[in-house]
This record gives C-alpha cells, sequence and structure tokens, in this order.
C-alpha cells in the first residue's frame, strides 16, 4: 500500500450511505423542479414583457393620435387613417378654395374646399388574416400592427346646403411618407376597432354605422373602442399557460368631444384642446 | 512512504446533512426573488390594465356634457359587460338620462355594411378560460378581477367638478389579492357655458 491508514472510521456504514443517498437523490429532484420552473417563469415573463412593450406601444400612442385629431379619414375594423395637425401651435398654412385666408371666411352655402396641411397617423394590422384568441380558434400568432405617418394637405369639403358644417374629409393629392413604417406590436391575436361619432341633433353617441357612406361616417367619429390582444404560447403545447396582454378601452377625440358639447364655440380648427 | 493521521480526516455525517441543509437554504432567497419577479411582471401588467381603465372612464366622463357628469358617479363595480355603455348611449347634449334600461336599440347597436367594415365586436367574441364566454363587444373575462369607482365633488360652487376614479384589482384568482393595488387618476372639469359664470 502507498499510504497507510490510521483512522478508527474508514468508511460510512451503510445506513449513513443510503441516507445520504436518499437525500442527495431529494436534493436533486427538488433542484431539476426549480431549474424547470425557472425557466418556465422566465420564457413566460420574457414573452409575457414583450407583449406588454408592443401592446403598451400601440394604446399610448393611439391615445396620442386619436386625442389631438381632427378627423377620421379611414374607420375600417382593423385599419384607422387619422389626421393631426403639424406643428405644435396654430401656425399651419391654410387654403379655402385654393386662396389664402382672410378672417372671418364664410362657408355661404357654397361648395368650399380647405387644405391644411396634417400629419396622416395609419394604423394597420398585417399578417393577420384569421385572427382571434388561441383560446377560442388557434389564432395567428404572426400578425403584426404598423403605425405609417405621411405629410400633406388635409382637403375638408363642405359640400353645401344649408348647414355650415365640414361634411368630408380626405388626404389630398401628393402627401408623402414620413420616416418608415414602424411596427408597433407583433403576436397580435385580436386587433378589433369600432367607432362611434356623435349625432347633430341630439349629442349622443351613436355607432358610426348610422351616418351612411365611409366618407361621411369617418368624419363623423369621435371615439374609438380599441380591443387589441396580443399572445405568445410556449413552444411547448402541453403548457397551457399563454402569455398574453389584452386591453379593451375607449379612446376619443378631444377635439371632436368638445364640438359636440359646445357646437357654437368651437370649430375645426380647434386642436388638442389648446383653445 | 508518507504516514497519514487519517483520524477524522473525512466529514461525518453530521457535517454533511448540517451542509447540504446549508445549501438547500441557500436557494430559498433565490427561489424568492424569481416569484418576486414574476410577480412583479404580472402586477405591472394588471397595473397598465387598471391605468387605461382609470383613463377610459375619466375620458368617458369629461366627454359628457358638464349636467350629466353626476350621473356617472357610482360605488365600486366589478368591469364586466359592454366597453361602450348604454348609459353612454343614451346621454343626449341637452342633459343625460339616468341608468337608461333595457337593451340597445336597433339604431344604436347598428352595424356596418359594405365596404372592409364588420360588425362592431366581431373579434370580441373572446373565450379566455375556456369556460366563460364573453359577448361582442365586452370586456374580455380576465377585466373580472378589476373594480372601478368614480366619485365626483362640486369645487368653487358649481363651476367646477372633482373627478376622481380610482380602479383595484386582484392578484390572481378571487382571494389572493395584493394589498393596495389602487390606481386613482383625478382631474377637475370646468363648466365652460356662459351661464355658468353669471
Amino acid at each position: 500500500m502507498f499510504f497507510k491508514l490510521k483512522s478508527k472510521n474508514k468508511a460510512f456504514t451503510l445506513i449513513e450511505i443510503l441516507l445520504m443517498t436518499s437525500l442527495l437523490i431529494l436534493i436533486v429532484l427538488q433542484i431539476w423542479n426549480m431549474q424547470s420552473k425557472f425557466l418556465r417563469i422566465q420564457d413566460y415573463d420574457s414573452k409575457l414583457i414583450g407583449l406588454q412593450n408592443g401592446v403598451r406601444n400601440v394604446v399610448e400612442n393611439m391615445v396620442q393620435d386619436i386625442n389631438a385629431s381632427i378627423a377620421f379619414l379611414n374607420v375600417s375594423n382593423d385599419k384607422m387613417i387619422l389626421a393631426r395637425f403639424k406643428s405644435a401651435v396654430n401656425d399651419d398654412f391654410i387654403a379655402v378654395n385654393g386662396a389664402d385666408v382672410v378672417f372671418p371666411y364664410y362657408m355661404d352655402q357654397q361648395p368650399t374646399s380647405i387644405f391644411t396641411p396634417c400629419l396622416f397617423v395609419e394604423y394597420k394590422l398585417e399578417g393577420g388574416g384569421q385572427i382571434g384568441l388561441i383560446s377560442q380558434n388557434g389564432s395567428n400568432k404572426n400578425a403584426t400592427i404598423v403605425r405609417k405617418v405621411k405629410e400633406g394637405q388635409l382637403k375638408s369639403e363642405d359640400t353645401g346646403g344649408e348647414d355650415y358644417i365640414l361634411d368630408t374629409f380626405s388626404i389630398h393629392a401628393g402627401a408623402s411618407d414620413v420616416g418608415v413604417p414602424k411596427v408597433m406590436a407583433k403576436k397580435v391575436s385580436v386587433f378589433q376597432l369600432d367607432y362611434y361619432g356623435y349625432d347633430d341633433q341630439t349629442g349622443q353617441l351613436v355607432t358610426i354605422g348610422a351616418f351612411g357612406d365611409d366618407k361621411m361616417a369617418a368624419a363623423k367619429a369621435a371615439m374609438v373602442a380599441v380591443h387589441i390582444a396580443a399572445e405568445d404560447p410556449y413552444a411547448d403545447a402541453n403548457l397551457n399557460k399563454t402569455p398574453k396582454m389584452e386591453i379593451y378601452t375607449k379612446i376619443w377625440s378631444q377635439k371632436m368631444v368638445s364640438e359636440n358639447q359646445y357646437p357654437q364655440y368651437f370649430g375645426h380648427f380647434d386642436r388638442d384642446l389648446k383653445f | 512512504m508518507k504516514n497519514f493521521n487519517l483520524k477524522n480526516k473525512a466529514f461525518t455525517m453530521i457535517e454533511i446533512v448540517v451542509v447540504t441543509g446549508i445549501l438547500a437554504l441557500a436557494i430559498i432567497p433565490i427561489y424568492q426573488l424569481i416569484i418576486h419577479g414574476d410577480a412583479t411582471v404580472k402586477k405591472s401588467k394588471f397595473s397598465y390594465m387598471a391605468l387605461n381603465l382609470a383613463r377610459e372612464e375619466l375620458e368617458m366622463i369629461m366627454s359628457v356634457p358638464y349636467d350629466s357628469i353626476d350621473d356617472f358617479k357610482h360605488g365600486w363595480e366589478k368591469i364586466k359587460g359592454p366597453v361602450v355603455t348604454e348609459d353612454l348611449l343614451k346621454v343626449s347634449r341637452t342633459g343625460g338620462t339616468k341608468k337608461a334600461t333595457g337593451t340597445l336599440s336597433g339604431s344604436l347597436a347598428g352595424g356596418f355594411s359594405g365596404g372592409s367594415r364588420l360588425v362592431p365586436g366581431t373579434a370580441g367574441q373572446a373565450v379566455i378560460d375556456g369556460d366563460l364566454e364573453v359577448g361582442e363587444g365586452e370586456y374580455p373575462s380576465e377585466y373580472q378581477r378589476f373594480s372601478r369607482k368614480v366619485q365626483i365633488k362640486n369645487k368653487r360652487g358649481k363651476r367646477f367638478k372633482q373627478i376622481t376614479v380610482s380602479v383595484k384589482w386582484f392578484g390572481k384568482g378571487s382571494k389572493d389579492e395584493y394589498g393596495g393595488k389602487l390606481y386613482v387618476l383625478n382631474s377637475l372639469v370646468a363648466d365652460h357655458r356662459l351661464s355658468a359664470l353669471k
């Protein structure tokens, strides 16, 4: 032997080894369980944070854009285009029927067109197709919500008649892109927009379906009920807990609200509640 | 040849058990850290949902005529049912109608036709928990963990109203309420009408 042992307790007893082995097995199993749980929690949380960021991004930008909007130009269920003033103060150049504005001006029962420099903001669901919650029908997990901005002239028209109200709004020719389209949210399962506007006579809120054709309806839109859900399921289909962020909320155009509350005081050129 | 005295050179059973116990105890704070992080992520999600519930209620109350604002105060109410309530749709410019009953009339609930527009709330038929169905245009079932309260007080006579919207919520399940999970938004609304100056 290479060296000489003098210990009286040279080895563990069988009982000790059995005890230690079972104890170690228990601990290792526990650590294994905890590790897999940690990984699952980490996966869940990182996915949830990603979804939250996307949904927050959309909702917060929409709140700002809609609050400050002059008019809606498109009121589809999965797409919205609105116009908002370009500058922070009301110094945008305005032209009426192609000429400089001399205040006060009147839309004297004549068809009138007003051109105002504006930003046109679009929110659209892309790659949508069949959408819906995973728990509902499997969903399209790859849909995105994209925000595009254009710069150009907003054409507001009074088509004549007895009222002095701008009936329709549209993007005048020549609008150009500002920056590149931004993907605001990914993994979108639901992007549903329902629009409401005020009835001129009563001031009651009604669905814009009551206002007739798309152009007239868009001009009346004052509130949007926005339903967004984003989901990012685990790769393991056996885990039924799907990270999900869902917001269903109402967003109001402050300008339309003010015009409805005080129709005799507010006009179409007020903005951002800065009156 | 080297002569080792190996008396008590190996670990005793007690030592090993104690060390193992200490190691197991050391894992507990790590475990708690991760669980706490998980709760924080979920809390931020509910906090953001609460913020939007408070914001939309505040904006909604500010959108109705000044005389109708008081109709919208209420105690703690669970968030469920239509996102656009019938009470809101009944408010007219000349004064709201309080707590209307019955279902929406065809013209108010009316859908769209043609174009790319669909009937409102088509995608709102969400089934969240598998066994809990939510109707068209209604808050998803996850919102049932939230409750909302609206307080309205007159300020400086009747020219101003202070609106306070509070939202509270449950963390998980219906019993495990995170203590003090409350979101409160305040705003002051003025009566801009000339008659209010008299």
